[in-house]
């Protein structure tokens, strides 16, 4: 008997030491230290804790698992079916530091209720956040400031100040949305400066003020528009530098400006281009959108 | 007896304190905090003590009743949980005195079993509607959208959603300010009746749609003021008339389309003043068009 229990207590040690692959939690949960599946810990917090690195942390029903801050790859995932909520009642909802790692976000309901940031990246090797609403944030959906690569895949951000938002980089920052929506964030879809280069695909900007700002400050940035359409609001894609050194470049295809005022806006000194395949459609604006150069279909 | 009566404080307290996130389950109860171990059983419960700008989760499939709806909020089944409201009186979804801020309906089946509309907007400045499926209006809307927000712009988002069996699949009523409708990856099966009606000041852009077996699929009929469709990569088949702008009076309407495919008696028609615009790779394989302008591709 003694011995039982013995084994018991040193099995429940090591697992607490040696941290599980899976982590689990529920509304019905308490945090603990090992976040069982029968024993599911109550926070994303406590969960991330407990699991090991490249480890999964699955909510297994529907609730509000509260902000976090993630400084190993790990995956949090809410499976369909299950509503994962985290409130931003201030500050920043989920904090990224894995400097070389990866972290993968599924499934979660980020909501802004006063709060600044959704996802706050501030180092990553490759974050994948994938069909997640981030909503309501005073400032920005995403705040990306390091990222070797970011993809942004069948979300919907809505209702921010910035979707997107990501400042002067030291290093390059790769990104790829894909079927996103980008809808009525009051200053911009996407801004993207220094050392950026993003890739939107099917992806769709609703009624921003802006949906892609390209305006790097001393070295260049990138936009590939590929299959978007761009729904209303004030300014397309703008290529905004400030200073003659600098580039601000998109290439367009196959893409729709529908009541976008200006759809590709050019200002600032240095130097900004313009590629576009000759295959976008562009009605009712009032600025009529000029490219540099025509890429030939082939 | 003295424990007894500070659950009694605690849940008096949890009832004053508006909450972020409320819950919805078929075996919860309207005298429950509406938590998520204390679900509500309506929608009507769970709407009234959600804070502004909050969410309403729905935790089982089940019926959770016609719902008015007076601030900003999201009502919310995740996928795999099916959440019904069946309508017998004037509107399943009343959205009233709302004025501005957010209103997200996401993953509902809204049914008519005798009532008149699925979803009525009327004092809101901003709707967005994802995987709602509306079916049954024969003599109504599946969404009718009111003129009674009149101090800026509204906004309505739709995708992802099926609107069946209905007269109109979205009503906007006229306004002063305009009213602006977005429709992606939407599926009309009218049965009869029109997809999209658009009366004074309304624009709206469609990509990625299905209208089928009806009277028309987009219907613009302005007495005064302009109207404006954008159609993008969107199909109009078994209809008796794809788009028709149909303007009278001081009326007038533009629509600019692209990328579609028409199987219909008409494909697309105007009177009175206004244009009909293509982008010159459209298929149609009924009867031409007598287009008034046909734009190159940028």
């Amino acid at each position: 008997m003694r011995s039982r229990t013995m084994t018991l207590v040193f099995l429940g040690l090591c697992a607490t030491t040696a941290f599980a692959q899976r982590t689990f939690v529920s509304v019905t949960g308490v945090d603990n230290a090992t976040c069982s599946r029968s024993a599911p810990c109550r926070s994303f917090g406590a969960a991330v804790t407990a699991v090991a690195a490249g480890g999964e942390v699955v909510a297994l029903d529907s609730g509000g698992y509260g902000g976090l801050t993630i400084t190993k790859s790990i995956s949090i995932i809410a499976p369909s079916g299950v509503y994962a909520g985290v409130t931003v009642a201030s500050g920043t909802g989920i904090t990224i530091s894995v400097p070389a790692g990866i972290v993968t976000l599924r499934g979660l309901s980020i909501n802004g209720v006063g709060g600044t940031t959704g996802i706050q990246v501030d180092s990553i090797g490759q974050l994948h956040v994938e069909n997640t609403l981030i909503s309501g944030l005073v400032s920005d959906a995403m705040l990306v400031n390091a990222a070797t690569l970011f993809l942004v895949r069948d979300c919907v951000i809505r209702a921010n100040a910035q979707g997107i938002n990501i400042p002067n980089a030291a290093s390059g920052i790769t990104g790829m949305v894909e079927r996103t929506r980008l809808d009525e964030n009051t200053a911009a879809g996407a801004t993207i400066r220094d050392n950026a280069a993003v890739d939107f695909s099917d992806t769709t900007f609703f009624n921003n003020t802006d949906g892609i700002v390209l305006i790097p400050a001393s070295v260049g940035a990138i936009a590939f528009v590929n299959h978007c359409f761009f729904d209303r609001g004030s300014r397309g894609i703008v290529l905004q530098t400030t200073l003659d050194t600098t580039s601000a470049t998109t290439v367009v295809g196959d893409s729709t400006f529908y009541h976008v005022n200006d759809p590709v806006h050019r200002g600032g000194i240095g130097s900004n281009t313009a590629f576009t395949f000759a295959n976008n459609q562009f009605s009712g604006y009032s600025y009529t959108p000029t490219f540099d150069t025509i890429l030939t279909l082939k | 007896m003295r424990s007894s009566f500070a659950l009694l404080i605690f849940f008096a307290a949890s009832i004053a304190v508006a909450q972020n996130r409320t819950f919805v389950s078929v075996n919860g109860s309207d005298v429950n905090p509406c938590s998520t171990t204390a679900p509500c059983r309506s929608f009507t419960a769970a709407a009234s003590v959600v804070a502004s700008g909050g969410d309403v989760v729905v935790l089982d499939s089940g019926g959770y009743g016609p719902v008015t709806i007076s601030k900003p909020l999201s009502i919310i089944a995740p996928a795999g949980v099916y959440a019904g409201i069946s309508v017998s009186g004037s509107s399943g979804i009343l959205i009233d005195n709302v004025g501005a801020g957010v209103i997200v309906l996401r993953g509902l089946s809204i049914t008519g079993i005798g009532g008149t509309n699925g979803i009525e907007m009327d004092y809101a400045q901003n709707l967005h509607l994802d995987h709602v499926d509306i079916r049954n209006f024969r003599n109504g809307s599946a969404v009718l959208m009111q003129s009674g927000y009149s101090d800026h712009e509204p906004h309505l988002v739709i995708r992802d959603s099926v609107f069946r069996e209905v007269a109109y699949g979205v009503n906007v009523q006229s306004t002063v300010f305009g009213q602006s409708v977005s429709v992606d990856h939407v599926r009309f099966d009218m049965a009869y009746g029109t997809g999209i009606q658009l009366a004074n000041n309304a624009s709206v852009a469609v990509s990625n749609c299905i209208f089928h077996d009806g009277n028309r699929g987009v219907y613009a009929t302005p007495t005064t003021g302009s109207v404006y469709v954008t159609v993008d990569q969107s199909e109009f088949t078994d209809l008796l008339t794809g788009v028709e702008l149909y303007c009278t009076s001081s009326g007038s309407a533009h629509a600019w389309i692209g990328r579609s495919t028409f199987a219909a008696s008409t494909a697309a028609i105007r009177s009175g003043p206004g244009a009909l615009i293509s982008f010159g790779n459209n298929q149609n394989e009924g009867p031409a068009v007598a287009w008034d302008q046909t734009i190159p591709l940028q």
